[in-house]
């Protein structure tokens, strides 16, 4: 099966997902428009978005109004809650992904059932990125390696890798088999230019995504465009990078099915 | 005429010989050397103990008859939890640093064993040690005029570094504030501090003599000039001289390497810490340059031929970023970053400080923003005019300028003392860290931006002619503004010796369609049986607009402008002229395009504004800006999220 045609079947998963993932955000959005009564993103001819003035005026802003302080918090609460429930979600479309049809109710009730062995997965699996990412500073510090560029990219590479040991994992879990780590990493080591392949689709779309949503935050603040036109803009980039992380887990669920000849 | 040519020539070369080869690259007497002071030291490494002997030679340059001599032994701030110094640093906490452990080895002192005078009389008994000061009772009168000479020895014992001087319980040592020091006779008393957690400098112009014997693989570096190094086994002796500098201080450490640059009759020296590669170093000597350069150029003559920047090692970090006359101390950290600048803004600063504190000599521990305060104001100028690093930090799209940085603290502080406080007198550490650095910094950024960067030129440059080598204070700085511009130095005035404050802000903005009266007519001699004249109220093409401004606070300038911002994206700036007895201003006015914006202050030039976020205000039915930025800042956040965790 090939993932394009997955993440086709799936398409809906991704919109579905987007609006729980607003709804959880709400609250600190709320807390946001409190102070948004606090002019802050002003006229860019005066103080484009980065400037020094720009940064004066938001220091400012922070210090005189408590609403943005509030929504960091709630920002900061409401963080972990969102990345446990997508990751809820992550395993209940993999595990329905296996099944090769999908509902709404079954997606659902698969991210249930699989949540507590997912869990169990994620805290295991921690020793993965904190081992890699270790022996990427041993290598800098054995190496005398300065240039902050080859760090960033060397640190960049050993999360995705772990990450992307994860993802092979979940398939494991999505199927109620054991010694899903071990199988995960098989998987990913013997299929790494698969996974090479996936990461560089992945970069691409998300450097694209974020010239796009730079993009976005430039015109959203500036004063002649229409506020309708930064929401829906908003809203049609979250899609994009929704649809691009459904990619990111369908490619690992046909890798797995391929490396372990599953039809 | 052909004898005089010659004898012209021979002396002339003569002259330029000596100027070369001294302590100082333009001949003085500069200042009224005040003292005379011969020290021999030895530096034993192991025990990080300096033994001393030195002769002083003290001059009544005053007025006045004295009858004693108050001393610093500023070592001795670090000689028991109980110091006045260890008291307000919480017990040996500053600058980042602190005290390492109640070891032995963390506390020093500085003790006179032997005191004379010139005929070998024992005067030790006239010596009253009171910690960290002492005074010497003088038997006879000392008349103006008149040079008194003593003979002394002393011991000075380094503590391990956490706060300026020290050892690192290795092979580096920071010999500062080591040496009996006479205070200062001004304005009809004697001026003699306590050594203090914030501030330590207030000294007499002289002359000093010192030789240092330490082993011969130390790396020696010190105030003043090398005259003469010898060798003698194991040990060296590194002779140097020193005219008309205030202070004296030296460093030896075995890891040291060194690196050379000359610029118009400076010598440069960096000692640093291996391994450091050759853009950083030449990071370090483009920033001494364009120190250099900046400074002659807009305030006055560095005089003397020496400049060293010494690199503490990482475990002595307490030592870095300090100033000393003509050796200052780097940061731990000096390799270059195209992000952000501070390894060349902190040397920048301590070299800076040659001027304000080394030079100018202004008191630093009642004044000290004269000192901290303008030398942060020049130091950004010289980062941006003569570095041309315009913002200290830069990362991807965000871009900082220092000018802005000291606002936001300054801004951030509360105002509860005048920047002109004692520096101990503050009601906090963070209250003194404003008011000497930021705020200061802020007044002067404000200054510049509202009467013109040529008048501050002026000031400077004024200052420097007036009052260098002769300890000015606040009063003599403003009495020079005032020379220059009189509104300038009374904004000065106001906003170094009180505790005025200003906050401009943009009260309320309408902008809508101006109605076009109408209904029934009713004439004067309206007659029963004619029905009156009847027009629809309706609504011009024209928009007819209510801006108020105002503020709050005393610090006014003389006007500030207003950027208007109409809904075409077209501009027009109105001036308002302020006046102290009415604090706010309503501007009303028609126009053919809707107004969306009012500005006030759009080139952030009262950088003394407590919160620059209320300047703006934006017509209502466009002011969801809320939703605008709202949007995108979680937006961003969200995807930040995303990528990293691609659940
Ligand atoms: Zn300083």
């Amino acid at each position: 099966m090939s993932t394009v045609k997955l993440l086709w079947q799936y398409k809906w998963v991704a919109l579905i997902t987007l609006v729980f993932e607003w709804l959880i955000l709400a609250p600190v959005l709320l807390m946001m428009l409190r102070f948004g009564n606090k002019e802050v993103v002003v006229n860019l001819a005066q103080t484009p978005i980065g400037s020094s003035n720009f940064f004066g005026i938001f220091i400012d802003a922070f210090s005189t109004s408590p609403g943005l302080v509030y929504a960091v918090i709630a920002f900061a609460i409401t963080v972990p809650t969102l990345i446990l429930f997508k990751f809820a979600l992550a395993v209940g479309t993999m595990a329905s992904m296996h099944e090769g049809k999908w509902s709404f109710s079954q997606w659902l009730s698969l991210s249930g059932k699989h949540f507590l062995r997912a869990i169990g997965l994620l805290l295991r699996w921690l020793i993965v990125p904190a081992i890699l990412c270790g022996l990427a500073v041993l290598v800098f510090k054995l190496f005398d390696i300065e240039s902050a560029v080859s760090k960033i990219i060397t640190l960049a590479v050993c999360w995705f890798l772990s990450i992307s040991w994860l993802f092979m994992s979940l398939n494991g879990v999505a199927r109620n088999e054991s010694w899903s780590l071990k199988n995960g990493a098989i998987t990913l080591f013997k299929n790494l230019h698969q996974f090479l392949l996936i990461v560089l689709v992945f970069l691409a779309l998300f450097v694209l995504a974020k010239l796009m949503n730079w993009q976005l935050f430039v015109n959203n603040s500036d004063i002649n465009t229409t506020l309708l036109c930064g929401v829906f803009g908003a809203f049609a980039i979250a899609l994009f990078m929704r649809i691009v992380v459904l990619y990111w887990q369908a490619a690992h669920v046909v890798v797995w099915r391929k490396h372990w000849k599953i039809n | 005429m052909k004898n005089l040519q010659c004898i012209v020539l021979v002396f002339g070369f003569i002259l330029s010989v000596s100027t070369m080869a001294s302590a100082l690259r333009i001949a003085g007497p500069h200042s009224e050397r005040v003292h005379q002071t011969t020290i021999k030291a030895s530096l034993d490494v192991e025990s990080h103990r300096v033994t001393a002997e030195m002769n002083l030679k003290w001059k009544n340059t005053t007025n006045d008859t004295l009858h004693e001599i108050p001393f610093h032994l500023y070592l001795n701030a670090f000689s028991s939890t109980d110091t006045v110094f260890m008291r307000e640093s919480g017990g040996g906490q500053l600058r980042g640093d602190k005290r390492e452990g109640d070891d032995k080895e963390n506390f020093g002192y500085v003790i006179v064993t032997k005191l004379s005078n010139a005929q070998g009389k024992d005067l030790l008994a006239n010596w009253q040690m009171d910690n960290s000061v002492a005074t010497l009772s003088l038997s006879e009168p000392l008349e103006s005029g008149q040079t008194i000479e003593f003979n002394m020895s002393f011991t000075s014992q380094l503590p391990k570094v956490f706060a300026r001087s020290g050892h690192n319980g290795d092979t580096f040592n920071f010999v500062a504030q080591w040496f009996p020091k006479p205070s200062v006779y001004i304005n009809g008393k004697w001026v003699n501090h306590r050594y203090h957690a914030h501030s330590e400098f207030f000294a007499d112009f002289g002359s000093y003599d010192v030789t240092l014997t330490v082993p011969t693989d130390y790396v020696v570096g010190a105030t003043g000039f090398l005259a003469d190094k010898q060798q003698e086994g194991d040990l060296t002796r590194h002779h140097y001289v020193a005219e008309d500098v205030h202070d004296f201080v030296w460093t030896a450490d075995k890891n040291f390497a060194e690196a050379n640059q000359q610029w118009q009759g400076i010598n440069i020296r960096l000692l640093y810490q291996e391994p450091l590669d050759e853009k950083s170093i030449q990071n370090q000597f483009d920033a001494a340059i364009a120190s250099f350069e900046w400074f002659e150029k807009y305030v006055g003559a560095y005089p003397y031929s020496t400049m060293t920047l010494v690199q503490p090692p990482e475990d002595a970090s307490g030592a870095g970023g300090m100033e000393y006359p003509t050796l200052v101390t780097t940061i731990t950290d000096l390799d270059y970053s195209s992000f952000q600048h501070s390894a060349a803004l902190v040397t920048i600063h301590e070299i800076g400080h040659n001027y304000w504190q080394g030079i100018l000599a202004s008191n630093e521990f009642e004044e000290s923003w004269m000192d901290e305060g303008i030398n942060s104001y020049t130091e950004g100028r010289i980062l941006a005019e003569a570095m041309k690093r315009k913002n200290v930090a830069q990362f991807a799209h965000l871009s900082i300028e220092l000018p802005m940085v000291h606002h936001a603290s300054t801004a951030r502080t509360p105002t509860f003392d005048p920047v002109n406080t004692n520096s101990w007198s503050f009601i906090n550490s963070r209250a003194y860290g404003t008011n000497s650095y930021s705020k200061p910094a802020t007044i002067l950024n404000t200054v510049e931006r509202v009467w013109g960067v040529e008048k501050v030129d002026l000031l400077l440059t004024a200052y420097y002619q007036q009052w260098a080598f002769k300890h000015p204070n606040t009063k003599n700085f403003l009495d020079v503004a005032k020379t220059i511009d009189v509104e300038m130095a009374q904004f000065l005035d106001d906003a170094i010796n009180t505790t005025k404050t200003i906050d401009f802000t943009v009260v309320s903005l309408q902008s809508e369609k101006k109605h076009q009266g109408g209904g029934y007519r009713l004439l004067l001699e309206q007659q029963s049986e004619v029905t009156p004249e009847y027009t629809k109220p309706s609504k011009s093409d024209l928009y007819s607009n209510t801006v108020t401004l105002a503020y709050q606070g005393e610090l006014t300038p003389p006007s500030i402008e207003v950027l208007l911002t109409f809904e075409d994206g077209s501009e027009e700036t109105h001036i308002w002229q302020l006046d102290a007895n009415k604090q706010w201003k309503t501007l009303r006015f028609e126009s053919e395009v809707k107004l969306v914006e009012a500005i006030v202050d759009p080139r952030f030039t009262l950088l003394l504004d407590k919160d620059l976020s209320n300047n703006i205000k934006k017509e209502r039915s466009e002011s969801n800006q809320a939703w605008r930025w709202v949007v995108s800042l979680l937006q961003s956040m969200h995807h930040l999220i995303n990528a990293f965790l691609p659940l």
